[in-house]
């Protein structure tokens, strides 16, 4: 590396047009072909788990319990292939009322602790204050605080909050958002801090100049900047507001249960339904996998560049 | 009614939260540029550290002194609870399988999410695309489905019996041999690090994601002025992009670190924590839920807060370099 | 400046709305017909059994102006700790372990005081089943219902076309083992004792039949308390009897380290095939509750009540023995609350009527009251092991459910299956339990 020569590029529409490798420099035909070779056997290797359960959900927990699942390969066309461990996890998993309940538990404890934590981590970025980096130490334990200890007191909290108001918590949506949202924080804090921390002082500086006060430039130009860790982050909130039920059964109950409860009471108390917990997980994964491909548009060469200008 | 109530929910709440970041901005825009200037910052980080007081610095604090607290008497035992946790032979065992995670699974989880997100980073879009979707995909599942996918590799049949555990059906395969029980063998805690892999099968993608979103805001010009001075692909990648996303490297390593200290489910569904796999998180649920001993799963919290000191300092240090540089 | 006025104004409609509409919101969470008063009930079982227990209650329910809400979450034991320890318990829960519900005592109202009569509720239910929910004198619970252990499980088509005839005593069992092992027909017994984070609950079950019989009821409640420790001469005998029973060279298949890594549930498909090459068994010992797990046709067969593939009979005792006994667990219920309608709720679910209303055809039903009247189980096996707790002498409550839960759900676990798999030795993972249990 000797000098960077500035060149004009235009980020998204340049991707687009060079369909090819991004870095591939000459004669790099070859090394793509072996890369792909190599790229899909990796990929095989991955869903291996996947498909597995993938056909053993087809099978009766029999079958699955007599032979390997990978035999019925060599024979598809003889084995005794069922469905009814889709239809039975689809009629109990009650999608039609679970589906809204899980969309309004998760969507504001996703973009809640996000909005809260652009906001600090922009402060612990660009502002300054007293205390800032005990502040932050303090963000950085509190990483390693496992969920269930504040159960039982955020739990008592919103008792007497009730006593003493008359306003209910327990059962609302709310009670599961602020606290899915308040664990979320100090991860959130730290992957947001980290990124704006790259981003270049000078436009920030320059904004100043021009008289834009800090709320103007969060909005105008640090958040749209920070747009692949805000998306990126927002990917894996969903996922553990969506995959979690413990939470939602203990604030909000069995009023309005999500849809991760009803698939894990699949499993009965002897865990005799995994058959059909397997078959409805791969119902139920549609969601986060919808919300991945819609958020991964924000990973694109060049988005942010072009947000700058 | 019930969806339109949930909606509506759902936009007040968001609503909400919002009017307060603006109303605080409001009210401190009012005061004079002094005022201004101390106030400002509570602006943006005063809800937060409000949320965090109430939801996990107090739950914490109440942690620790709940460690020094007998938990049937609720009477002050002083280091009771730890020394009976220190006494067991098996919380040695538990430490140093913790020990074993932290080394391992970080590593190889940043490993394989940054070369994933740097190699699918050459494929065209739709490849990319398909191919991190399957990397992604364990992330996605429930855990249960994934527990239950890994019985289906490590799982054991009688010696004769068709297997129908895909790793003893390639070793009987291949060696011929009686097959074996994986998950019982500690031998060089040889069930750990099965445990381990499935670990790191769930957190690559958010390796992954984190890593590809820090490659892709790498500028085009620093990549497409090494391209013309004719820097190979691997040069690009260790003098270019390695050293613009070297934070979100550490980054990701150090959450994936703190995840790992206090993993608890896969262990919990796996094994129990039998066998010698017990880790510190399926320590603190058993004694909190199973054993009823809310003491001494206190006194695994706070070992687990003090082991995260060093990680803590590493971090304040490097946020204090980061100030200084700008 | 314009945007953020923009914002602002449509923040502003956004919350109007929603904060009139949220009102309405919380309303949905108590259901129920108007009037009535709603009674909550939680507990560990879900999906068919949850419903059908629902649908028991709502039946009874009708024209009582009470309202009745089933929870059942997989995650019982975490969940009713927590919202018991924080002050926000339902009305009335369902424990499967007793251990659980002694140490939250403090926060549950007695049933006496519910209008319970223990002493009558109790008459024709086994011996001891109203002690395994009394501390300081007072009951905090009673099963609703009951599971019975001591039953082994065997293909009577195998057995006839081997020639074998059912055991009645343990001397005949141990020669049918012997002859089956000889006769090169298969192995005496399916054992599978993994359960995730449960592993080694199956393995108890073993110890437990054996401490109950050889030691009688007053010796296996001192071992429950740990007044007798698990390293004493009659724990040790047990546990030699059950080795010789399973842990034997070729009396399982695959030893000790298929029992350790097969799961319970799937143990039983050893039955039902044909041939030792096969890996077939011949007798499973196992709760009632197992029948839920065989392969689909033969579970077919059982909702016929046709036995020709599968039927059962009780552990017999060894002659050594002090006392024949059945063992055999239950769900107790406890209540949160004194109302009037969470007593006629209690009072329902712990007396004779319950099931009556349709939850006694749910196969894993079994009423703790021997005079239920067994013609409404739709399972034969229901009937028959309503039939071996009339008879037992006596019954042992599961004694791993009533020890402490560092004991009885944790270290007794752990350390059998490390000497299920000879990663211990009995003398070692017997008093490793030992050391673990709680000094009292």
């Amino acid at each position: 590396m000797t000098e960077i020569v500035p060149t004009i590029v235009t980020g998204r529409t340049k991707s687009k047009a060079e369909p090819i490798a991004r870095f591939t420099t000459t004669g790099g035909r070859k090394r793509h072909v072996t890369l792909n070779i190599v790229l899909g056997a990796f990929a095989l290797l991955w869903m291996i788990p996947v498909i597995g359960l993938a056909f053993t959900s087809f099978r009766s927990t029999t079958d699955a319990g007599r032979s390997g699942w990978w035999t019925t390969i060599g024979n598809l066309f003889g084995q005794n292939w069922t469905v009814s461990n889709f239809t039975s996890a689809f009629t109990n998993l009650d999608i039609g009322n679970n589906f809204f309940n899980s969309v309004a538990v998760t969507v504001p404890a996703t973009i809640l602790p996000i909005m809260f934590a652009a906001f600090a981590a922009y402060g612990f970025t660009f502002l300054d204050f007293r205390g800032k980096e005990a502040f932050f130490a303090a963000i950085v334990g509190l990483l390693v605080v496992p969920t269930q200890v504040a159960l039982i007191p955020v739990l008592q909290a919103y008792i007497s909050f009730t006593n003493l108001t008359g306003i209910q918590i327990v059962g609302t949506f709310p009670a599961a958002w602020i606290y899915h949202s308040a664990f979320a924080l100090p991860l959130a804090i730290f992957i947001l801090r980290n990124y704006m921390a790259t981003l270049p002082v000078a436009l920030i500086e320059a904004a100043r100049v021009d008289g834009a006060s800090h709320f103007q430039i969060f909005w105008r130009l640090v958040v749209p900047m920070s747009v692949p860790a805000l998306a990126s982050f927002a990917i894996f909130q969903f996922l553990w507001v969506w995959n979690d039920y413990l939470t939602a059964y203990i604030f909000i109950g069995d009023g309005s249960p999500v849809l991760t409860q009803a698939l894990y009471g699949l499993l009965g108390q002897y865990a005799q339904g995994w058959n059909l917990v397997a078959a409805g997980s791969f119902i139920t994964i549609v969601v986060p996998l919808i919300v991945f491909f819609a958020l991964q548009r924000f990973f694109v060469r060049g988005l942010t560049a072009g947000a700058v200008k | 009614m019930q969806i339109l109530s949930a909606l509506a929910s759902v936009a007040g709440g968001l609503a909400v939260s919002f009017l307060v970041y603006l109303g605080l901005n409001f009210i401190v825009g009012k005061t004079n540029t002094r005022w201004n200037r101390r106030l400002l910052p509570y602006v943006f980080i005063g809800p937060v550290l409000l949320l965090l007081l109430g939801f996990l610095v107090y739950p914490t604090i109440r942690t620790i002194v709940l460690s020094f607290v007998d938990g049937t008497t609720n009477k002050f035992n002083g280091f009771t609870n730890y020394a009976s946790l220190f006494n067991s032979g098996d919380f040695l065992s538990t430490l140093l399988n913790n020990f074993l995670w932290i080394l391992v699974v970080p590593a190889f989880t940043v490993v394989i999410g940054l070369g994933v997100a740097v190699l699918a980073d050459r494929l065209g879009p739709k490849r990319e695309k398909t191919f991190k979707s399957i990397i992604f995909f364990p992330m996605a599942i429930s855990f249960v489905a994934a527990a239950t996918m890994w019985k289906f590799m490590y799982t054991y049949d009688a010696p004769g019996q068709p297997q129908t555990g895909l790793l003893n059906a390639i070793w009987t395969g291949l060696t011929g041999a009686d097959p074996i029980a994986w998950i019982t063998i500690d031998a060089g805690r040889l069930n750990s690090f099965l445990l381990m892999i499935i670990v790191i099968w769930l957190n690559a993608g958010y390796a992954m994601v984190l890593l590809s979103a820090a490659i892709k805001g790498v500028p085009e010009e620093t990549l497409e002025a090494a391209r013309i001075d004719g820097a190979t692909d691997r040069q690009i990648f260790f003098r270019v992009v390695a050293p613009q996303i070297q934070t979100t490297i550490v980054a990701v390593f150090v959450a994936v670190l703190i995840g790992v200290m206090k993993i608890f489910d896969i262990v919990f569904a796996m094994t129990g924590g039998t066998y010698n796999t017990n880790v510190l998180g399926v320590e603190f649920i058993n004694q909190f839920f199973n054993f009823n001993n809310p003491g001494k799963a206190s006194a695994v919290v706070v070992i687990l807060m003090l082991a995260v000191i060093p990680v803590i300092i590493y971090q304040v240090r490097s946020y204090r370099n980061q100030e200084a540089l700008r | 400046m314009r945007l953020r006025n923009k914002a602002v104004i449509a923040a502003v409609v956004i919350v109007g709305t929603s904060v009139a509409l949220t009102g309405c919101s919380s309303a949905g969470s108590s259901g129920g017909a108007a009037g009535n008063t709603l009674v909550k009930i939680s507990g560990g079982f879900t999906a068919a059994q949850a419903t059908a227990f629902q649908a028991d209650l709502d039946k009874w329910s009708k024209g009582k102006g009470i309202t009745v809400k089933y929870s059942g979450s997989t995650n019982f034991q975490q969940s009713i700790v927590t919202s018991v320890k924080a002050g926000n318990p339902p009305d009335i829960a369902i424990y499967p372990q007793p251990g659980v519900l002694k140490s939250q005592i403090s926060s549950m109202k007695p049933l006496d005081t519910l209008g319970v009569d223990v002493a009558a509720v109790t008459a024709d239910e086994p011996n001891g089943l109203g002690d395994i929910g009394k501390f300081n004198g007072k009951t905090y619970g009673l099963p609703y219902s009951i599971n019975v252990k001591s039953l082994v499980w065997f293909n009577p088509a195998a057995f006839k076309a081997r020639g074998y005839q059912v055991p009645t005593t343990d001397a005949e069992m141990v020669a049918l083992e012997k002859k089956i092992v000889s006769d090169g027909a298969g192995y005496p017994w399916c054992v599978g004792i993994e359960s995730g984070a449960a592993t080694g609950w199956a393995m108890t079950d073993w110890l437990e039949e054996y401490v109950l019989r050889y030691g009688g009821l007053t010796n296996y409640k001192d071992w429950i308390s740990g007044k007798l420790p698990f390293s004493s001469d009659l724990v040790k005998k047990a546990a030699a009897k059950v080795q010789s029973e399973i842990l034997a060279d070729g009396q399982v298949n695959g030893g000790g380290k298929a029992m350790a890594t097969t799961n319970f549930g799937k143990a039983g498909n050893q039955l039902f095939v044909s041939g030792k090459a096969q890996g077939q068994c011949f007798m499973m010992r196992q709760g009632t509750f197992i029948a839920d797990f065989f392969p689909d046709n033969i579970k077919a067969e059982i909702a016929k009540k046709d036995t020709t593939n599968v039927n059962v009979f009780t552990l017999p005792t060894p002659s050594d023995a002090k006392t024949t006994g059945t063992l055999g667990g239950g769900d107790l219920v406890g209540a949160f609350n004194t109302n009037a309608s969470t007593k006629k709720v209690v009072q329902y679910l712990v007396g004779k009527e319950f099931g009556t209303n349709g939850y006694a055809s749910q196969a894993i039903f079994l009423s703790p009251h021997t005079t239920f009247d067994s013609s409404l189980y739709s399972s034969p096996f229901q009937a028959a092991a309503q039939k071996a707790v009339a008879d037992a002498k006596i019954f042992g409550f599961d004694a791993s459910d009533q020890m402490p839960g560092a004991v009885g759900s944790g270290t007794e676990w752990t350390n059998l299956t490390a000497w299920v798999t000879g990663q211990k030795t009995l003398n070692a993972a017997l008093s490793d339990i030992d050391a673990s249990f709680p000094k009292q």
